[in-house]
Order: C-alpha cells, then sequence, then structure tokens
C-alpha cells in the first residue's frame, strides 16, 4: 500500500465512511461520522498505520484531510 | 403528573412559559384535562419513554417533537479509556471559575456554542434568545452556590462545565460546553466530571443531553456514564 493508500484507508476504518468520502475538502464535522468519537478512531488509525504517536497538538490541529496531510509531514511522511 | 409555572422564560424568551413533566403513572384522561387548564404561550411538554398514547395524543393537539432528553448517571468508577483518549484527557486542566473566566464564558456562549439547544433550533425563537438564556440561566445558577469550573488545554481556556448538589454526595453536571477554538479538535471526548466529582468527596454524578447533541451522547457512554431516562420532550406555540 502506498503512503496515500494507507492514509485514505485510516479514514475508511477510523470514522467507518467510504473511501469516496475522503477527498479534499472533508473536515471535522463536515460529516456526522467526524465527531470527537471518530476524531479519536481516526488518530488511532493513523498512529497505527503509520508505525507513529502524534503529539496532541497534532491531534487538536487535525481538522481537515489537507490539513492532516500537512501535520503527517512532521513526522516525516509524505503523501 | 407536574405542571411548572417556568416565569423565568418570560424574562428569557419573552413569552409565558409550562413546564409540564408527565410520567409512566398518569392516566390519559388526567393529561387531557390538566392540559386544557394551562393558558401559556409556550409549552414544553417531557414525557417518559414508552408512553407512545401520550405522543399520539400531544401531537394531535399540535404539539411538535422537538428532542429526546437522556438522563445519564456515573458511579465514578476507573475509566477504561484508548490511547488516543487518555493523552487528550491528560491534556487537559481544570480549576473553578474566577470572575474573568465567567466573562469570558459569557462570550463563548455568544459564538453559538449551544446550537444543539432546543431554542436555538425552534424557528419561533433564535440563537440569539437561546445564548441569552443560557447566560441567565449560569446567573441565576451561580447565585445559588453552583461551581463552575474552566477546562484548560496549556493554559488556553477550552472549555467549563457546572457542578450542583443537594447533599455533597450526588452531584449534577448542569451544563458544559467547548469553547469555539477548540470544538473542532477532539476534545469533546475528554469528560473530566467523575474526577472532579470524586475529589470533592461525591460519590455520584448525572446529567443529561439533548439527543439532538449525539456527539456528546456518544462522549458520555465512551466514559462509562449509563442511561437512567428517556424523556421524550414535545413543545407548543400558542
Amino acid at each position: 500500500m502506498t503512503n496515500k493508500e494507507k492514509y485514505i484507508n485510516a479514514f475508511v476504518e477510523g470514522l467507518e465512511i467510504d473511501a469516496s468520502v475522503v477527498k479534499e475538502g472533508l473536515e471535522y464535522q463536515s460529516i456526522p461520522e467526524w465527531d470527537s468519537v471518530g476524531h479519536m478512531g481516526l488518530i488511532a488509525c493513523l498512529e497505527d498505520a503509520f508505525d507513529i504517536m502524534m503529539d496532541t497538538d497534532d491531534i487538536i490541529d487535525f481538522s481537515s484531510y489537507e490539513k492532516g496531510i500537512e501535520i503527517m509531514r512532521k513526522y516525516d511522511i509524505e503523501l | 403528573m407536574k405542571v411548572i409555572d417556568a416565569f423565568w422564560e418570560e424574562r428569557n424568551l419573552g413569552k409565558t412559559t409550562a413546564e409540564i413533566m408527565i410520567d409512566y403513572s398518569d392516566d390519559l384522561d388526567s393529561i387531557s384535562e390538566e392540559l386544557k387548564k394551562v393558558d401559556k404561550q409556550y409549552i414544553v411538554c417531557k414525557v417518559a419513554s414508552g408512553r407512545s398514547d401520550v405522543l399520539y395524543y400531544l401531537q394531535n393537539e399540535r404539539y411538535k417533537y422537538i428532542e429526546d432528553q437522556i438522563e445519564f448517571e456515573h458511579d465514578l468508577h476507573e475509566v477504561s479509556r484508548n490511547r488516543v483518549m487518555q493523552r487528550l484527557y491528560d491534556s487537559l486542566d481544570y480549576r473553578v471559575m474566577n470572575h474573568e473566566d465567567i466573562d469570558n464564558l459569557y462570550e463563548e456562549i455568544s459564538k453559538g456554542m449551544f446550537d444543539s439547544d432546543r431554542i436555538s433550533l425552534d424557528p419561533c425563537f433564535d440563537k440569539i434568545i437561546s445564548a441569552n438564556r443560557y447566560k441567565n440561566w449560569i446567573r441565576d445558577m451561580l447565585d445559588k452556590d453552583a461551581i463552575p469550573y474552566v477546562f484548560s488545554y496549556k493554559g488556553e481556556p477550552a472549555g467549563f462545565i457546572i457542578l450542583i448538589t443537594a447533599d455533597k454526595r450526588t452531584y449534577r453536571s448542569v451544563l458544559g460546553g467547548g469553547y469555539l477554538k477548540f470544538r473542532k479538535t477532539g476534545l469533546g471526548i475528554v469528560v473530566k466530571e467523575m474526577e472532579i466529582v470524586k475529589s470533592l468527596g461525591g460519590k455520584k454524578v448525572t446529567t443529561a443531553v439533548s439527543t439532538n447533541n449525539a456527539n456528546q451522547v456518544k462522549a458520555l457512554i465512551m466514559n462509562g456514564y449509563i442511561p437512567s431516562k428517556i424523556d421524550h420532550v414535545l413543545i407548543k406555540h400558542n
């Protein structure tokens, strides 16, 4: 799996949504599944997929698909 | 059945208001008789779940369903959180509010903190009325020894709760919310009332939440709260 595929899959599994929804423009609270509970699932899936542990600042800042890509770069993950 | 003259709502909403509690044991004929006597501009009926007969009756009488209110309680047992939740939990500090915190809270309420509230969602009212109502409610509670707490993330205010108690054993979390800057951050999953109540020597904490706030319903369950009662809420504008 490419990094991009792993990233998208983390959204699919963490938020329990379809891959078709995972794209630019997807934001926290833009869909019912991405609430604080979904956010926990998403972050956990990203950490497992990329074997990282995110800072709380980054968990809190992770507000959209695009912002997430930017944050993942801090962990040397290019998407 | 209880009929309460909610006189404080005339200040908050600009309408004479009655709140009516209907429980499992109230018979429909009595309910109908009592409701006919209620002469208010705005009526809020809270009906114990399972009373479909009352729901049918009220909807025939032009009451409209607006939400369910779920009562939750927690016996302060240790909560097992997943690693992400625990990290966020540990990142929030709390303390009793000072005057500056309370002023800041009122400003935050004006930014739309309670947009899922039944007053905000009612087309006969609006978000401004809802916000002012909450501020009045908070002022009333603080005048009666309620304890307001502010939660901070790295020194920055991120949210609040207000606790009340009659016996220092059972505390009630009557109100809480996240501040605008931190509303789309996942911090809404953090529920610290149990830790606070334990530190106060309490044995139980209760709260209520609207089903229009599904996220908060989920957050409470994930933090070990158990539902104890469900009421259907119907309203009528005369």
